[in-house]
C-alpha cells in the first residue's frame, strides 16, 4: 500500500509545473506559502498590539516594515499584490488536497479570500482611478463603509486563515476513513517506515 | 500530531487575545456605531478561530493508526 503511494507522490517525467506542485512539490509549496502567509499575519497582529496594547495612534501603527518604510502600508498595490498571491496560492495548491475534509476547508478558504480580494481589487481601482467610493477622502472597500480598516483586516485575515490552517492539519493528518489517494508527501503518516 | 495542535492553538489563543484587547479599545476609542460594527467582526473573527480548535481536537481516528505518534525518521517518500 505504501509502495503504491510513494509511486503516487512522484510526478510522472513530463509533468507539468502545476502538477509537480501539487505532488512531489506539494510540501514544499505549502511550507513556503506558509511562510508568506505569517509573514503577512504578523505585520498585522504587530499593529494590532501597537495599537490595542501600546496605545499607539492608529496613524503611527504600521506593524514592523511599516515603521522603516512608511510608504508600505499606505501603497494599495502593495495590499492588492498580496491579496493576489494569497488567491493564487489558494488555486494553485488545491488539488494537492485530494481528500474531502482537506479540500472542503481548503476551498472555504478561497472562497473568503477571493472575495477579500475583490476588495483590496476595489481598493486598488480607487488609488489608480483617483475618485474614491462614497466620497469618501481616501479609497474604501465595501465593508469598509461600516468597519474600520484594522479591524476589518484582522477578521478578513482571520476568517481566511483558520480554514487554511485546519485544511493543512487535516492534510497532514488525514483520517482513517478517507479514501482518496494522497500525491504529495505532506500527510505524516506516508513518511514512516516503508513496510514493503 | 500534538506539537502541530499545540501551535495551532498557541497561534488561536494569541489571536484571542488581540481580539480581546481590540473589544475594549474599539469600545472606548470609536464611535458607537463604528464600535459595534468593529465587534461585530472582532466578534466573528473569534468565533472562527474556536471553530478552528474544535475542528482540530476533535476526536477522529487517524489514517494507518499512525498520526498519532508520526515517525518523521526513515525512508523519505520524496527519494
Amino acid at each position: 500500500m505504501y509502495a503504491a503511494e510513494r509511486l503516487h507522490a512522484s510526478a510522472p517525467p513530463r509533468a507539468t509545473w502545476l502538477e509537480r506542485l501539487n505532488s512531489d512539490q506539494h510540501e514544499l509549496g505549502l511550507r513556503l506559502f506558509m511562510v508568506i502567509v505569517l509573514a503577512h499575519w504578523a505585520e498585522h497582529l504587530l499593529q494590532a498590539i501597537q495599537i490595542y496594547v501600546l496605545g499607539w495612534p492608529v496613524p503611527e501603527a504600521r506593524g514592523a516594515l511599516g515603521v522603516f518604510f512608511p510608504s508600505l502600508i499606505t501603497s494599495e498595490l502593495l495590499h492588492y499584490g498580496y491579496a493576489l498571491v494569497m488567491l493564487v496560492g489558494l488555486w494553485v495548491l488545491r488539488l494537492g488536497f485530494t481528500g474531502t475534509l482537506d479540500r472542503t476547508w481548503w476551498m472555504i478558504a478561497f472562497w473568503i479570500q477571493f472575495f477579500h480580494h475583490i476588495e483590496h481589487g476595489l481598493l486598488q481601482a480607487q488609488a489608480v482611478v483617483g475618485q474614491n467610493l462614497f466620497g469618501s477622502p481616501v479609497p474604501v472597500s465595501l465593508a469598509q463603509v461600516w468597519v474600520p480598516r484594522v479591524e476589518l483586516h484582522l477578521f478578513y485575515n482571520t476568517i481566511v486563515f483558520v480554514p487554511m490552517v485546519v485544511a493543512m492539519y487535516y492534510h497532514m493528518f488525514p483520517s482513517a476513513d478517507e479514501e482518496a489517494p494522497r500525491t504529495c508527501t505532506c500527510a505524516w503518516d506516508r513518511r514512516a517506515p516503508s513496510p514493503v | 500530531m500534538i506539537a502541530i495542535k499545540l501551535t495551532i492553538t498557541a497561534f488561536v489563543a494569541v489571536l484571542l487575545l488581540i481580539v480581546g484587547a481590540g473589544w475594549q479599545w474599539t469600545a472606548r476609542h470609536q464611535p458607537p456605531e463604528k464600535a459595534i460594527a468593529s465587534h461585530m467582526v472582532l466578534g466573528i473573527a473569534a468565533a472562527a478561530g474556536i471553530v478552528g480548535l474544535v475542528a482540530i481536537w476533535r476526536p477522529r481516528q487517524a489514517r494507518h493508526g499512525r498520526s498519532q505518534a508520526p515517525t518523521r525518521g526513515g525512508h523519505d517518500v520524496r527519494g
